[in-house]
């Protein structure tokens, strides 16, 4: 027995003297060695926990909550400031009509854009309305979705009032003025909107937004407004109750939510597509008729250009479903004719409106000058005729030639005709052709041989050319060989001959002549008897001609 | 049409929520479950809805929540005729039915009749005068059924006769 004693005595003082030693060694082992130490426990920590779990698993729940929900919150929040942070760049980057419409309706309305985006990516849809007793939880009236109608809403409106009754009695207790304002389950929620004597209770689909709370709040006042006595005095009698007109004003809201959400699954009606559709097609056909006028209005000009007659005068052509509209001026309605005849060639030309007025009074000096030249222009074409003229401001000068006298008088007169000219300097010259000819007769002969006959020809075709119509003079000359009466007798019949041949071939002209029994000047008789012997054919100079 | 609250007082396990499912599903279970909060049933008598509520049993730590029994047309004050109690508690039960709601009927249901009771006229006498409002007394067996329809229907008539 005392042995034992002793054992344990010495046990205890063993343990006793080596308990400090010990100890300090395992401390230092743990300061030395700590890395080691840790892999070693590593794999029986998790085992550790797994076991406790499985056997105390509320401990666990307990011992963790605190550090669990600090990091499922701040996980939640670091998400929702990530989606917050995208929602806002796409804000500040995106700048289009519907940002800047959007960015505008938040300043306004005092919400962040991100609601109003979030508002637009989802709407809230509202399934069921209940107004609802306030005190006895008496249901007054409801309105629902009817794809998603209440199984027991006198239950709902019931439990609801319960639930409030309880919030708002601990509200009470806790000495705050608050009131219950939704209730949320699953993607659902319910929103309470409280006025006096009822409250709604609104079943909404997917999230709510400020719109959302506001279109509750209106359809309420406006409830309370018109209804507020009659629930203020409900005891239970819903005789006593408007309950057509309330449930009118609730299915207005179900309607607002819906008629935002058939907003956007509207179908688009064919016509919306065939509009367009018909509008380009017209747009194409006014091109297409457009260009054609332009066409044709392109060929009048160019018909009026290839038209000398024309190509003074400026003209407008306007052409419009295939009629053209010519205005303009003109001092003749000949050039008036004349455009009409040539646009009438013009193919595909429905009709021509020819509005060119025929101005006689052209006094544009200008116009005036351009008219001269004009006409200037075309007697010129005629042989012998070159005039040119100057205009300065109604003083008209000519200068030149002309063929005869009758084109000179043509000339005068048609421009005196011609208005905006008020004096006339002439200068010119009437340039007669030369028909001088001699003709010559054999000796004795008093008919035409061919030779004379020949250039007698030539002086008739030089008359008829240049349709002149002055008296021609034929002189006749003696190569003073013979008697004088014989020669004088040979000379009016060798100018009867020459006469008679001239009247033969059209010569109308008056002709005087001349017989002289001499040879003509400078012609020595003796010496050439042929040329002596012969009759001149001139024009007879009248006075004004010199 | 009429549509109306009516709310079951009492202390805790006297019967409230037994007298209900007799009245509502005509059915009985012996199984004691304690309400929470509340727990509402709908009952249709003619042209009216009754809504009844059936609130947590008054215990001395919990007081009845005030908020419960306002809007009621009406209150079935339900004791145990076995636990004296809950006797005593009928006139604090009428007292706070009254403040909040001043002028609706009170029915007064003495449950569990079905069990041996001792219960003289005398004292149905007090019970019945503790407040002019109380309209009707009645000993009741919502496990047997015993005046359970006629506890609902004479409050019933009542409150249609003042609502009309």
């Amino acid at each position: 027995m005392s042995q034992k004693k002793q054992t344990i005595s010495e046990e205890d003082a063993l343990e006793g003297a080596l308990s400090p030693i010990v100890n300090k060694l395992i401390d230092k082992n743990f300061e030395n060695s700590g890395d080691k130490i840790a892999t070693q426990m590593a794999p029986l920590i998790g085992g550790a926990i797994r076991e406790q779990i499985k056997s105390q698993k509320d401990d666990i729940v307990d011992a963790l909550y605190p550090v669990m929900g600090n990091m499922i919150s701040k996980f939640v929040t670091k998400s929702f400031e990530e989606i917050l942070n995208k929602i806002n760049d796409q804000i500040q980057n995106g700048l289009s009509t519907t940002t800047l419409k959007r960015k505008i309706k938040a300043k306004i309305k005092g919400v962040s854009e991100t609601e109003l985006l979030l508002e637009e990516s989802s709407e809230a849809k509202i399934k069921a309305v209940l107004l609802i007793h306030k005190a006895s939880g008496a249901l007054l009236c409801k309105v629902e979705d009817e794809k998603a109608s209440l199984s027991d809403a006198d239950m709902l409106a019931s439990m609801m009032t319960a639930i409030r009754s309880f919030v708002n009695e601990w509200v009470e207790n806790n000495n705050q003025f608050q009131e219950l304002g939704e209730i949320e389950y699953g993607g659902n929620k319910i929103i309470i909107e409280a006025s006096g004597y009822s409250y709604l209770a609104v079943i909404v689909e997917g999230a709510a937004y400020t719109k959302t709370y506001e279109m509750i709040r209106t359809v309420l006042e406006k409830i309370v407004l018109t209804h507020g006595k009659s629930i203020q005095d409900f005891q239970g009698n819903f005789e006593t109750l408007d309950q057509e007109s309330i449930e009118k004003e609730l299915k207005s809201l179900l309607l607002k939510s819906k008629s935002t959400e058939a907003k956007t699954q509207k179908k688009k009606s064919p016509l919306l597509f065939l509009l367009p559709l018909l509008l380009l097609l017209y747009i194409a056909y006014i091109f297409y008729e457009k260009s054609v006028d332009a066409n044709l209005q392109e060929s009048i000009y160019s018909r009026i250009e290839a038209t000398p007659q024309l190509l003074p005068f400026k003209f407008n052509v306007e052409v419009d479903d295939k009629m053209a509209t010519i205005n303009g001026r003109v001092p003749f309605e000949y050039h008036k004719q004349l455009l009409q005849k040539e646009l009438q060639n013009i193919s595909g030309l429905q009709a021509i409106h020819n509005k060119v007025a025929v101005i006689p009074t052209l006094t544009d000096p200008l116009q005036v000058s351009a008219n001269i030249a004009y006409f200037l222009k075309g007697l010129n074409l005629e042989k012998n005729n070159n005039v040119s003229y100057t205009f300065d401001y109604n003083t008209l000068a000519l200068h030149g030639t002309l063929a005869n006298k009758q084109t000179k008088t043509k000339l005068l007169h048609t421009l005196k005709e011609m208005q905006g000219i008020e004096k006339i300097q002439d200068n010119t010259t009437i340039q007669t052709p030369n028909i001088d000819t001699n003709l010559y007769f054999q000796r004795g002969a008093t008919t035409l041989d061919n030779a004379t006959k020949e250039a007698l020809l030539k002086v008739i075709k030089s008359i008829k050319e240049n349709q002149i119509t002055a008296p021609l003079q034929l002189t006749a000359y003696s190569d003073m060989v013979g008697s004088k009466a014989i020669n004088t007798e040979l000379a009016k019949k060798r100018l009867q001959s020459i006469q008679m041949f001239l009247q033969e071939n059209g010569v109308t002209n008056a002709i005087e002549s001349q017989i002289f029994d001499m040879p003509p000047p400078h012609i020595d008789a003796t010496k050439d008897p042929k040329e002596a012997r012969r009759i001149t054919l001139t024009l007879k100079k009248s006075k004004s001609d010199v | 049409m009429f549509s109306y609250k009516i709310v079951l007082v009492g202390n805790f396990g006297v019967g409230k929520t037994s007298l209900i499912r007799r009245f509502v599903e005509n059915s009985f279970s012996e199984e004691y479950l304690s309400t929470i909060g509340v727990s509402i049933s709908k009952k249709t008598l003619g042209d009216a809805t009754i809504m009844i509520w059936d609130i947590e049993g008054h215990t001395e730590f919990k007081p009845i929540y005030k908020q419960y029994l306002l809007g009621a047309k009406g209150f079935i004050i339900v004791a145990d005729l076995l636990r004296e109690e809950s006797m005593d508690a009928i006139e604090n039960h009428i007292k706070l039915s009254r403040e909040v709601v001043q002028d609706a009927p009170v029915c007064i249901a003495l449950n569990k009749s079905d069990m041996p009771h001792t219960l003289d006229d005398e004292k149905l006498n007090t019970i019945q005068n503790l407040s002019p409002a109380v309209i009707k007394v009645l000993k009741t067996s919502a496990k047997s059924g015993d005046a359970v329809e006629e506890l609902f229907l004479a409050l019933n008539e009542v409150i249609c006769k003042q609502l009309s």
